[in-house]
């Protein structure tokens, strides 16, 4: 990015001359080109701005959203292949959650249908590995009498249903209290300030990436192969030098507001009836798949 | 590589938490003994860095396009413990803030990503640079290491999936091994050009991994430890398919009891007078998620009611 200065208002200079004038600077605007076009700032979480929504949902303690989602993910993972009517079970109640948290759902629906194409992809091996016999560790046995698309829906249906509940919790709870509420379920703090500086560092990393990206794509537009691979090493270097001596700046920063080697903790917990209710709710629901 | 909910079976993503958990307790326990607050600060922003370059996204063959994943890179930089609890961080994140991989499987994402990924790069690189100390070695070595680790990581993951019977093993291991073969390709470059770009403006980033070294025994411990989980989980998961355990009993039984279930019953078909079986309790079960469901939308609803009609008032 040397000699490219970036102002927020796209203006900026080069020196550059006109036939029969010196060399001189005013500023102009690039004509945007394909790559600059659809600037997304990378947020923390794709449901950042859903998390300010004000609900009873959002209200409720992030522990307890947190053990609720686990609880209604291990109930799905562990049962058999879902039965149509545990299904839609689980779908009602996904859905009583987001209507009761104001969450615009076909948002929510769009998001989590992403992870189908990911688990289809080992789910349609299960019908051809039904048919063809058993060359795997569980096949071995011949313990498999099930139906192959059976086990294929079984794949695609958890896989979703365990995602839409991550995602239900990501987005009705706010990222501090997320990451307040896994340290309070023991998840060691290293790890969790890991987990929040990726949180709050990300969008800012990944606006520089972007910009060498673009800063990359208007000098040698037409890149490819080795050379191409090349320069994207180099902008990776690049951002390590700059994170590491962002890392170094931060450091101080915290240091001066009175770092002592955890991070400040907010302590607004609260584990009330409606904490209970949830994940009492959850706990039923789980038992309710693992008994039908 | 992201392995979702519901593919793997509980023999194996338990011992895949199981052994992902105590290695990166280990790693914690090193990186708190080794570094100083400072130090873990900048890993710290260096896992938002990993997470960014993750949108790093560089064409492969045939006119799809991979991604750089960055556990060899990680661990050449910042050391082999730090670098898996960096990963491990980003897997987590992108398992619970954006659904990206499952939660019972994110042991299993942790270990062919978090763990497996940055000690074979980091085991690679050693060996190279340990061979000659040049620049060529380093960033051939840096090369060679992501390839490897890139990978070494999805013939791990295809081995899961083999493992929880979702695969058969010489195709998903050469599907995998062949998709991962050319992705690697970039990874690598990606990797040798961000070494060399150390090496020409930043070298003693590059030498800061000596002020952490992942001594030999330690690593060892390591290797030693998942390779006896990795056998405790194929044992386990022989022994499940040949005795079908209360799970794949039931789904047994499923295989019949599925055309049963009436499709048009609503969400919570065959009541029956309590009394006794499973299925009976299970619908009272969902008879009350239903009614605290409902109690709650009608309460809800009551209130909004009830502060738009005071503000009407107002």
């Amino acid at each position: 990015m040397a000699g490219h200065e970036h102002h927020a208002d796209g203006f900026h200079q080069h020196p550059h001359e006109h036939a029969g004038t010196p060399p001189h600077r005013h500023p102009h605007h690039h004509r945007t080109d394909e790559v600059a076009v659809p600037h997304q700032h990378t947020h923390a979480t794709s449901f950042e701005s859903l998390t300010y929504i004000v609900s009873p949902v959002h209200a409720l303690d992030a522990r307890a959203k947190i053990l609720a989602a686990l609880v209604l993910v291990l109930g799905v993972v562990t049962t058999a292949p879902l039965r149509p009517a545990e299904f839609a079970l689980f779908c009602i109640l996904l859905a009583a959650v987001a209507a009761i948290a104001r969450l615009p759902l076909r948002r929510l629906v769009g998001r989590s249908l992403a992870v189908l194409p990911v688990a289809a992809t080992i789910a349609l091996l299960a019908p051809l590995q039904a048919s063809g016999g058993s060359w795997n560790a569980a096949g071995l046995a011949a313990a498999w009498s099930g139906d192959g698309w059976l086990v294929a829906w079984g794949i695609l249906s958890k896989a979703w249903l365990s995602a839409s509940c991550m995602l239900l919790l990501a987005a009705t709870t706010r990222t501090a209290d997320l990451l307040q509420g896994l340290r309070s379920l023991g998840v060691p703090a290293v790890f969790v300030m890991l987990l929040a500086f990726i949180a709050r560092y990300v969008g800012v990393l990944g606006d520089q990436l972007h910009s060498l990206r673009i800063a990359l794509a208007s000098r040698a537009p037409h890149l490819r192969g080795r050379a191409l691979m090349r320069a994207l090493g180099s902008i990776t270097g690049n951002l390590f030098v700059r994170s590491y001596e962002r890392g170094e700046r931060v450091y101080a920063a915290m240091l001066a507001r009175g770092y002592t080697g955890t991070l400040p903790v907010s302590t607004t917990a609260r584990m009330g009836a409606a904490e209970v209710l949830l994940i009492v709710t959850a706990l039923l629901a789980a038992f309710a798949l693992a008994l039908y | 590589m992201h392995i979702p909910d519901g593919m793997l079976q509980a023999p194996t993503w338990v011992p895949a938490w199981l052994g992902s958990a105590g290695v990166l307790a280990y790693a914690i326990r090193e990186v708190r003994r080794r570094l100083s607050d400072g130090t873990i600060v900048m890993m710290a922003v260096m896992a938002a860095l990993i997470f960014a370059l993750q949108m790093l996204n560089f064409p492969v063959a045939g006119g799809t396009s991979g991604h750089f994943a960055g556990g060899a890179a990680a661990a050449i930089v910042l050391g082999l413990w730090p670098a898996m609890l960096v990963m491990a961080a980003v897997v987590t994140v992108q398992a619970v803030f954006f659904a990206d991989g499952g939660i019972t499987a994110l042991g299993a994402n942790m270990l062919t990503m978090a763990i497996i990924g940055p000690l074979v790069g980091h085991g690679i690189y050693r060996a190279i640079t340990r061979l000659r100390d040049t620049r060529t070695a380093k960033v051939t070595g840096a090369f060679a290491s992501a390839w490897i680790a890139c990978v070494a990581a999805a013939l791990a993951a295809g081995c899961l999936l083999w493992l929880s019977g979702r695969a058969p093993l010489i195709p998903v291991l050469g599907a995998m091994g062949f998709w991962h073969a050319l992705i690697g390709l970039g990874e690598g470059a990606i990797t040798a050009g961000l070494v060399s770009y150390l090496l020409a403006v930043r070298p003693d980033l590059l030498a800061r991994d000596a002020r952490m070294p992942a001594d030999a025994r330690s690593v060892r411990k390591t290797a030693l430890g998942l390779a006896a989980i990795a056998i405790v989980a194929v044992g386990i998961s022989f022994l499940a398919s040949a005795n079908p355990d209360g799970l794949e009993f039931v789904y047994e039984h499923l295989g019949a009891a599925f055309e049963e279930s009436s499709v048009l019953g609503g969400a919570m078909p065959d009541y029956v007078i309590p009394g006794m079986g499973n299925e009976t309790l299970a619908g009272v079960l969902a008879g009350l998620v239903g009614l605290i469901l409902t109690g709650v939308l009608v309460y809800g609803l009551l209130t909004a009611v009830r502060s738009r009609r005071a503000q009407q008032a107002e």
